[in-house]
């Protein structure tokens, strides 16, 4: 964990209301489901940085996907290339990556498809092969399809209105594919319904699933006790220290 | 270089940014950014005698220049503090002011007398706490009972004892001047403002506590405006407290008759302010040619 003073090496505005940002950083690796918490212009009376997923690393730039939808990320959009803005990261418990291969499925929906990027980069250099079930209300917000075709992953579609792939929820269409068959493990980034479909189904089928949980985040150092989540015991588990990334089994969603 | 040492009635800090309850943890979480020992003090997170869960989420939640908290107190306990946590700010030897809640007032005596042989040098009394529904609140509203509940643990604690007020009250100087007369050393101002904010879509409160406790540069000027009423009225060194993040802040606080100020909502914002608050105070002190701090602490002018 570093906090650094990051220059804008890119900003490109992609569909839909999305876009990438890359910051020159300190560190050269992270762990997929990593994360970071990013200053954003201090624009009508935004005062807390911003907890972002980070997307890839290339070298010694880390490449944050977000979509401009509050104060903090509209103003973040209009952020030219060259300014700097304080980052603080790589921050949190990310993926358990594998060593070997295996029948390694990502389950990914709206933006949380960002740690999987930097999951297919770092698998493809092992050479494991992985499966994206990757879904989103509509094409528009299906996003990195070239990158990950590229990268040889598996992508199997869905969006709510039928406009790519399998028309419905991506966790049916996974519960579809994986019928008489079991994942080695599953790893999951998107939103509480997903989530909390990919936990019921991985308890049905005895499948080993990591779950990364999206929160409302004040510090991202484990002082403020904002971004916490409820383990099975009733206990609360900070999202950004001993997270995002948890056991699907400890959770109660 | 600028003396920055700050005495709050027999307590010597080497300086006087303190890191605010609930915002620095256990003095260890953000180390790696601020040695705990490089501040004056570290008051910790609000403990309890048993361990608490807190509220259950949403938390917190961003409002203009502040935002509001409801984390009801989630804390590890005051045994497993002076057990698990307390060694670590020993072993840096950072000056620890432990922050205490309490439901009933023998809940507060019961946990200074814990704190009692223990290293820490100060208490810092919690009795203004929005967010839990049973205690606090009412000890803080109160001025007979902020009275009592002072007295009570100024007879089983014999170091230093700071009661941290309310804002949420109609008259602060009241509560100010019985914390005073129950026998504390220092007032520290303000705890954070209750306040909502709500989801005009679902029509709910967006914190699911309802309410919360308002912190950040939002708050700043009500606080200033507190603690510049309330210095006339004490004897006791007074901590101020609410939304400072820069030089400028803090400068309003002493002149409004702060000795020391604790820093909040900023180590959210950036886990180094403190630091750099503090850098900025020493050159301001050299800048001005003030051999201390504290020739610059109540001197707020008449209009």
């Amino acid at each position: 964990m570093k906090d650094q003073s990051c220059q804008v090496v890119y900003q490109k505005p992609l569909q839909g209301g999305y876009h990438q940002i890359g910051l020159k950083t300190d560190w050269t690796s992270f762990v997929p489901g990593q994360f970071g918490m990013l200053e954003v212009p201090q624009e009508q009376g935004v005062l807390l940085r911003r907890p972002f997923s980070f997307a890839r690393q290339v070298g010694t730039t880390t490449e944050i996907l977000y979509k401009a939808v509050g104060k903090g990320t509209i103003a973040l959009s209009h952020v030219q290339t060259g300014r700097t803005l304080n980052l603080l990261g790589p921050l949190g418990h990310g993926f358990s990556i594998p060593s070997h291969s295996g029948d390694f499925v990502g389950v990914a929906g709206g933006y949380g498809v960002a740690p999987f990027l930097e999951m297919a980069l770092q698998l493809q250099r092992k050479k494991i092969p992985l499966q994206l079930f990757y879904g989103a209300r509509n094409k528009q917000d299906l996003l990195y399809l070239d990158e990950f075709r590229e990268l040889g992953v598996t992508l199997h579609l869905s969006t709510v209105d039928g406009s790519e792939g399998y028309k419905g929820l991506i966790t049916e269409f996974l519960a579809n594919i994986y019928k008489n068959k079991k994942p080695d493990i599953v790893w999951s980034c998107g939103p509480m319904g997903l989530l909390q479909a990919v936990q019921t189904w991985g308890k049905a089928q005895n499948v080993l699933c990591e779950l990364s949980v999206e929160e409302t985040m004040g510090c991202g150092t484990g002082v403020c006790l904002g971004c916490v989540v409820q383990d099975i015991q009733g206990h609360y588990r900070r999202a950004c220290v001993e997270g995002p990334v948890f056991d699907s089994k400890i959770l109660k969603l | 270089m600028s003396d920055l040492s700050t005495k709050l009635g027999k307590l010597s800090l080497k300086n006087p940014i303190i890191a605010a309850s609930g915002t620095f943890g256990y003095g260890e979480e953000l180390a790696q950014f601020i040695p705990p020992e490089k501040l004056g003090a570290v008051s910790t997170k609000g403990l309890s005698l048993k361990p608490r869960e807190g509220n259950p989420m949403p938390r917190i939640i961003e409002t203009p220049s502040g935002m509001i908290n409801a984390i009801g107190l989630q804390n590890v306990g005051i045994e497993v503090f002076i057990r698990d946590k307390l060694p670590y700010l020993e072993k840096h030897h950072a000056i620890v002011i432990a922050n205490i809640f309490g439901n009933t007032l023998d809940e507060y005596v019961e946990i200074a007398k814990m704190l009692q042989p223990t290293s820490v040098q100060a208490i810092e009394l919690n009795i203004s706490c929005p967010n839990v529904k049973a205690g606090g609140m009412e000890f803080g509203n109160d001025p007979k009972m902020a009275a009592k509940v002072t007295e009570a643990v100024r007879k089983v604690f014999d170091r230093h004892l700071m009661v941290k007020l309310s804002p949420n009250v109609t008259s602060i100087v009241e509560i100010a001047k019985s914390v005073e007369s129950g026998g504390a050393d220092s007032l520290s101002l303000i705890n954070t403002i209750t306040a909502m904010v709500i989801n005009t879509r679902t029509r709910r409160p967006m914190i699911a506590n309802r309410v919360g406790g308002l912190s950040g540069p939002a708050i700043r000027p009500i606080a200033v405006r507190m603690v510049a009423e309330v210095f006339p009225q004490v004897k006791i060194p007074l901590v101020g407290i609410g939304g400072i993040v820069s030089l400028n802040d803090a400068l309003e606080f002493f002149i409004a008759g702060a000795s020391a100020v604790q820093i909040g909502t900023a180590n959210f914002m950036n886990p180094s302010s403190s630091l750099q608050l503090l850098e900025d105070l020493e050159k301001y002190c050299s800048e001005n040619s003030l051999n201390s701090i504290q020739e610059i602490v109540g001197t707020l002018q008449q209009n």
